[in-house]
């Protein structure tokens, strides 16, 4: 805990640097989840094969992961991002797919009879319908990825792995804890926030 | 509608065939049948929820084929069973779906908001803010109603609109339906196997079994002379007291006035209402028009206006 007290202002700045790498990912990750749930919610093949691919993925420790994408990408930021978005697919896309598809039939039916195009029924009814759904796969991204994203310090990406990986190095257990509580911090506060918009779409 | 049949792919007949029928603009058709008699089938042919796969239809004089299927729906209403309002959306977005997809501007969408709960008793201002789950089914469904309304279409489309909620609720709505089709003259094409529904809101019934119509006429007429077996037995044909309710006070009374009658029945009743109010206990009632006494009907009008029909 002393260190925590000591260097805030360290430790907030790492925080920072954390968010960013999550939230980074997290945006690039929606704008690829978003069609590979739509089209996996409308087709059972694109929905076995997508998701079977993802969780595949999924299941790459993540450690392993950056390991093998340095060769390709290098070391920093932008190959951590990488990571993060591979691991946020298979829980954006699989609650994307599920919340689509659990319109009811009848409000698909009242959409097309009143002459919705396609476009129109996904925009103005399916996604609407399929928000509380979404965002709760986000939430349980989010929290996944800001566990993850302290790994990404090892292949110098930054944010509070550079504390945990000091601590470990320097045989500095304060500075662990601090990374450590700070990372925990962040997902606690992240899953309030995500919960709280769940339950105001909900309402 | 002419020579319509609807087969679909891998059934060995098919759920529509060979039907042909003009609805006149301003009537309320009620097709009747048991399930699976192609009923909804041949109405969701009509907004091209289904493609024909023989024939033509018309609509207002075009062909429905003619126009991209999306702006003809626009244009025709269209009211189900589950209702399917859209649950994120206010009661007044929920009504004013249409008017968007036609970009009707925002002055004109809220005043026809306004006018459409009125129309279907929601009081606008208690209303309009509200969510579709804060309304019980039968609110929901006079929603549901006032949605189809809402662009003026020239027809309305209502696949069992009724079948979901309680008999008293049922009842309230099916007079809705009638005061509105009365009142904006819209023609509804109304899909039920409710044998009494149909008697009650009909101008005619379109009786369907096995994919074809066995008979199209008016209530009456199809109670009396019923075209065959199936449709006496649909319609419980012998039944006269089924007659009853579709034949009015007035068709039936003399113009002779019995000064002392204390019950008395109104011209614009039907003769159900004015046997129950005989069965009080006097052989004839005066009949009022706008609360003069115009005549009376006794027991024995009753029996011959009921056997003549």
């Amino acid at each position: 805990m002393t260190y925590l007290f000591g260097h805030f202002g360290i430790v907030a700045q790492l925080a920072g640097e954390h968010l960013a790498l999550v939230a980074t990912a997290l945006v690039i990750a929606l704008a690829i989840a978003f069609p590979l749930g739509i089209l996996a919610a409308r087709s059972e093949r694109v929905s076995t094969l997508t998701l079977g691919a993802l969780g595949a993925l999924y299941a790459i420790p993540s450690l392993a992961l950056l390991v093998l994408l340095v060769p390709i990408l290098g070391l920093g930021f932008w190959t951590a991002v990488v990571a993060l978005v591979t691991y946020a697919q298979m829980l954006l896309v699989r609650n994307i797919a599920i919340g689509l598809r659990s319109v009811p039939a009848a409000q698909i039916e009242a959409a097309k009879g009143m002459g919705m195009t396609s476009a129109q029924r996904l925009i103005r009814v399916e996604i609407p319908y399929a928000l509380p759904i979404v965002v709760g796969g986000l939430r349980i991204a989010t929290v996944s990825l800001i566990a993850i994203a302290t790994v990404a310090a090892f292949i110098n990406a930054g944010g509070l792995g550079t504390l945990i990986f000091a601590g470990i190095h320097q045989d500095d257990p304060q500075r662990t804890i601090a990374g450590s509580m700070g990372a925990a911090a962040l997902a606690i506060v992240a899953d309030a926030f995500f919960r709280t918009l769940e339950r105001r779409l909900r309402a | 509608m002419a020579g319509v049949g609807v087969r679909y792919p891998g059934s060995a007949t098919p759920a529509v065939h060979d039907v042909s029928l003009t609805i006149p603009t301003g009537e309320l058709a009620v097709f009747l049948g048991p399930s699976g008699c192609g009923k909804s089938t041949l109405l969701r042919t009509i907004n091209r929820l289904i493609e024909p796969t023989d024939g033509t239809i018309h609509v207002d004089g075009t062909e429905v084929r003619a126009l991209d299927a999306v702006q003809l729906r626009r244009r025709i209403g269209y009211v189900i069973q589950a209702v399917g309002l859209f649950p994120h959306l206010t009661i007044a977005q929920n009504i004013a779906v249409v008017p968007e997809l036609l970009n009707w501007p925002k002055a004109k969408i809220d005043a026809r908001v306004d006018e459409l709960l009125a129309l279907v008793r929601l009081e606008p201002a208690r209303y309009r803010a509200r969510l579709p789950r804060e309304l019980s089914g039968g609110e929901q469904q006079r929603v549901g109603v006032a949605r189809a309304l809402a662009a003026e279409p020239s027809i309305i489309l209502m696949d069992e609109p009724f079948g979901a909620v309680d008999a008293i609720v049922r009842a309230t709505l099916q007079d809705e339906v009638c005061r509105i089709h009365r009142t904006l003259g819209t023609t509804i094409v109304f899909v039920t196997h409710d044998v009494d529904e149909a008697l009650k809101i009909a101008d005619r019934i379109v009786v369907m079994n096995t994919g074809t119509i066995v008979q199209a006429d008016t209530p009456l007429a199809m109670l009396t002379k019923p075209a065959s077996p199936f449709v006496a037995q649909l319609l419980d044909a012998g039944d006269t007291i089924r007659r009853l309710g579709l034949i009015g006070v007035a068709q039936a009374m003399r113009a002779e006035i019995v000064a002392q009658s204390t019950v008395t029945v109104d011209a614009k009743a039907t003769l159900r209402e004015a046997l129950s109010a005989l069965l009080g206990g006097i052989e004839r009632i005066d009949v009022l028009r706008d609360g003069a006494r115009i005549g009376s009907i006794g027991f024995d009008d009753v029996r011959r206006a009921t056997s003549a029909a």
